[in-house]
């Protein structure tokens, strides 16, 4: 009966196509933005205002290996070693972090559009941060002591998870997320961050104002290993957790209930993936301000190359996020050498106007 | 149409990488530096000192506030004094920094100072004694102490005779500094501010007294404040205000300063900068607010 | 089998069901029918443990709402009335997801035979390269059931028999693809696994179900095999209008022949 009912009677144009399985592009993709990420670190190593030469640093790495001695200038050295390789490091982190959140959160809300940046994470993390700068001397002297080096990543991860709370509440309603309200829900998050931020500003002394313009540019340019050592734990620990997310948030596409009928605990993964996104937004913020659109222009770009399957998706973007991020500080410090732009002056010179191009791209797509 | 859109993509992805490798090559050849061993003055007015004691020879480098004299736009710039980049300091192969109380960020200082670069923070304060003690110890620093004494002595005889013959009739004038107007709110200078300083010095008597630093204020607070003056920053700077908009505005239209066309403008540097040109700048304040030709 | 005793649903203070008892039997289609708004949709969620519920509803004498999702998703699938894709997925990854549940009983090696297996069946054979958007909503309810038979392949596993529940399966097919997805309803029970469907044909429902549900506001009117439940009588105050069930004479299919909204016997529509 099945035999004589499933005759062809549709032949698709493209027959001899990969069979729509794109794993093995999104395997080789992944090599290749591995190398990628490879030939940036080496580039943001070897670039910078001054001559400082990687090679000299190198062969002086490699020098007692072969019982040699070569003496580094110490100007080199520390250019190499305290200024280019923990902003590479951060760079690297930063990138991966940002846009891991991107797409976790994308594939949590379903929709391309979401961003922590642009549906005011990022802004509550900088609240969290902001009050942590201005209060940390006086009210909340006793929290700051407490945690040391920690207290700027945890208290914008506090921003951040309160403002994905609150947004995933309102905008998201039996299973279903409304993109206009999303959108309009994290103006409005982003706007009441953003007030609150500013009366904390006007509370700020001259000194804390100084610290709160520089890390409201968003920037590298501050990266310390003491920055490395309280930013990267929460980092780490966000980017290993991802991958167990990637089948669930593949289901989620169709759906919250469709992807409980598969099998997935949707409370527990969605409870996760905001968690995580929080974790690490805070985490970034703290270190290196507000950088826009890695989030949003890593992930769609890659969706077009290998699809939006998560389990490629979330390493590929963590791998050409750090690389993206790599590059536009290169760029940033390089461009009006010896003083440098602020980072993320590049990356939204870059991803405002394909964040339009995505738009423009999907009009009629968007259930707006 | 996908293919397409796939097209595109990696279109953008290659022209994006053709930009960054010019911009690579760019950077490449900008790291070649000859001069070594000079100084990287920090600081509008540390600038300015080091040029009055004609040292200029030994300045390499200067940061983004260092406008004046013309010739100092020449060197290379090092970046804004709050968010100094190390590299580019270091990149200039300076023996010394010479820099303004507040430069920043600490991380930038700690790494600067690590790689053995020596670094002189010149205190800033907003009176005669501050600008007198900054000519001091950058004439140390530079090696030239005897002819930064003589500067100072000058300095400090050209205010104590500015304050003495010009300052008298601008006693209980109440002046009222607008750093910025934007979209019609005022950001006014409050107590401890550098305007605030030469306000004082000039005679005059800061309108706001309630606030500290440059703060927003409201339109109550500017006609409580009752100006005799207004001071503003001169036309070309980023803050400049026109005088239709400080005339026209709701609170600072009403007050005396205002009705009597008391609108003031005066170069940035110049005005708050306290270096070596201060006396010549609280001259003409004073002038301006006692309302003598200059 | 699955058991239905005095079950309930409420959406905030609103009862919607109630009273609610059958039993849907392995090896059987179990159809539902019933007017608009009469709980057809409501009852299948709860059943598939989307809503919380009153009374009691067990899956192999298990209490569903103890169940984790993973425990459910081996025992059963299901395809929703409709469904939307966030992302440009290709047909072939769409239906892949099905095999992502907990567990389906086909191992790792057999998978891609099993996904163009699953397409040929619902008529999709060649299709799997295409992306999910630019299929009509007919290709997509397909697509869909493709990936809930993924799920369910065998449809009984460990001597446990499973379930498909399928909520309208066929209200946007042609009348062939309406036979080709209630065939392998049909096929899927006769080898041991259950269906409980949501149908609104009532001719196919004639055709293809063991027992049909029938619901009324928010309670089961009727339950029984199709000849039983199938009566002039109870379909007209049901369905408030005007039909006539008769018999073809070939077969002992019953077939249901509409007539018209007006001339029923419930109060009919001058305005």
């Amino acid at each position: 009966m099945l035999q004589t009912l499933s005759t062809a009677s549709h032949l698709p144009a493209n027959r001899n196509d990969t069979r729509g399985d794109r794993s093995v592009k999104a395997r080789l993709t992944l090599v290749g933005l591995a190398g990628l990420l490879a030939v940036t670190s080496f580039l943001s190593l070897a670039t910078g205002a001054s001559d400082a030469s990687l090679l000299a640093v190198i062969q002086s790495w490699i020098a007692p290996l072969t019982g040699g001695q070569i003496e580094l200038s110490i100007r080199d050295s520390i250019i190499i070693h305290d200024i280019r390789l923990p902003r590479m490091v951060l760079g690297i982190l930063v990138g991966a972090s940002l846009a891991v959140c991107g797409a976790t959160m994308q594939g949590l809300f379903r929709n391309p559009l979401a961003d922590p940046g642009i549906v005011g994470v990022s802004s509550g993390a900088a609240l969290g941060a902001v009050t942590m700068i201005v209060l940390g001397s006086s009210t909340l002297a006793p929290i700051a002591a407490f945690l040391g080096v920690f207290a700027l990543p945890l208290t914008a991860f506090a921003g951040a998870l309160i403002t994905t709370l609150v947004l995933y509440r309102v905008s998201t309603q039996n299973g279903k997320t409304s993109v206009a309200t999303m959108l309009l829900a994290g103006i409005a998050l982003g706007a009441l961050a953003l007030a609150l931020t500013g009366i904390l500003i006007f509370m700020a002394d001259d000194q804390q104002l100084r610290d709160l313009t520089f890390w409201n540019m968003g920037s590298l340019a501050g990266a310390t290993w003491v920055k490395i050592l309280a930013a990267a734990p929460i980092i780490i620990v966000v980017l290993l957790t991802v991958p167990f997310l990637a089948g669930g948030l593949n289901a989620m596409t169709l759906g919250e209930a469709t992807a409980r009928h598969i099998g997935i605990p949707v409370q527990g993964l969605k409870a996760c993936s905001i968690l995580v996104v929080a974790a690490a937004t805070g985490a970034s913020v703290a270190v290196s301000g507000g950088i826009g659109f890695v989030g949003i222009v890593v992930p769609h770009l890659l969706r077009l190359l290998i699809g939006p399957d998560h389990r490629y998706l979330l390493p590929a973007s963590a791998l050409l996020g750090a690389s993206l991020l790599l590059v536009a500080d290169a760029i940033a410090r390089t461009i009006v050498a010896p003083a440098e732009l602020p980072i993320g002056i590049i990356t939204a010179l870059v991803g405002a106007p394909f964040f339009l191009w995505i738009l423009l791209s999907r009009r009629g797509f968007l259930d707006l | 149409m996908i293919t397409q859109t796939l097209a595109r993509g990696v279109n953008t992805l290659v022209r994006a990488t053709a930009v960054a490798a010019i911009l690579f090559g760019f950077s490449f050849t900008a790291g070649a530096v000859a001069a070594d061993g000079g100084i990287v003055a920090i600081g509008g007015s540390i600038t300015e000192i080091v040029y009055a004691l004609g040292e200029e020879d030994q300045l390499i480098a200067r940061d983004t506030t260092s406008l004046f004299p013309p010739e100092a736009l020449n060197l290379p710039d090092v970046g804004y004094i709050r968010a100094l980049s190390p590299e580019g300091v270091l990149s200039v192969n300076p023996k010394m920094m010479l820099t303004l109380e507040g430069a920043g960020p600490p991380e930038a200082l700690d790494v600067l100072q690590k790689s053995g670069l020596t670094i002189i923070t010149v205190p800033e304060n907003y009176n005669r004694s501050g600008i007198v003690e900054k000519i001091r110890i950058v004439g140390k620093a530079l090696g030239v102490e005897e002819k930064a004494d003589l500067l100072a002595r000058q300095v400090e005889a050209d205010l104590e005779a500015v304050q003495k013959d010009d300052v008298s009739h601008t006693h209980s004038k109440r002046v009222l500094f607008v750093l910025s107007l934007q979209g019609g709110k005022v950001m006014a200078a409050g107590t401890g501010t550098s305007a605030a300083g030469i306000i004082e010095m000039a005679g005059g008597e800061n309108a706001i007294s309630g606030v500290a630093g440059y703060k927003q204020i409201s339109d109550e607070a500017v006609i409580n404040a009752a100006p005799d003056v207004i001071l503003l920053i001169d036309r070309n700077s980023n803050h400049s205000t026109d005088d239709d908009s400080v005339l026209t505005h709701a609170a600072l239209g009403s007050t005396p300063a205002a009705k009597a066309g008391k609108v003031v403008r005066m170069n940035s540097l110049y005005l708050l900068g306290f270096g070596p040109r201060t006396a010549e700048a609280v001259r003409e304040l004073s002038n301006a607010i006692s309302g003598k030709a200059h | 089998m699955i058991e239905v005793k005095n079950g309930s649903v409420q959406i905030g203070k609103k009862p919607i069901l109630s009273d609610i008892a059958f039993n849907a039997m392995p090896g059987a289609i179990t159809a539902i029918i019933g007017p608009n708004g009469s709980g057809k949709t409501t009852l299948l969620k709860a059943i598939s443990g989307d809503l919380p519920y009153g009374g009691s509803i067990r899956v192999h004498g298990r209490e569903i709402c103890d169940l984790k999702p993973w425990e459910m998703a081996a025992m059963r699938a299901v395809l929703p009335q409709s469904s939307s894709l966030s992302f440009p997925f290709t047909i072939r990854e769409v239906v892949r997801l099905g095999l992502t549940a907990g567990r389906t009983g086909v191992s790792r090696s057999q998978t891609d035979d099993i996904v163009e297996e699953a397409l040929a069946r619902v008529d999709l054979q060649g299709f799997s390269a295409r992306f999910y958007q630019e299929l009509s909503g007919g290709e997509q309810q397909r697509v869909q059931l493709a990936r809930v038979l993924c799920q369910v392949w065998h449809p009984v596993m460990d001597e446990m028999p499973r379930y498909l529940f399928l909520d309208e399966p066929i209200s946007s097919l042609d009348i062939r693809h309406q036979l080709v997805i209630l065939d392998i309803a049909r096929d899927f029970a006769q080898r041991g696994g259950g269906v409980l469907a949501i149908l609104h044909d009532l001719n196919l429902t004639a055709m293809y179900a063991d027992n049909i549900l029938v619901m009324h506001q928010g309670k089961v009117r009727d339950f029984g095999p199709p000849d039983a439940v199938l009566k002039n009588d109870l379909l007209q105050s049901v369905f408030e209008c005007n039909l006539r069930v008769s018999a073809v004479p070939a077969g002992n299919n019953a077939f249901v022949l509409p007539q018209s909204v007006t001339a029923g016997k419930i109060h009919s529509s001058n305005v």
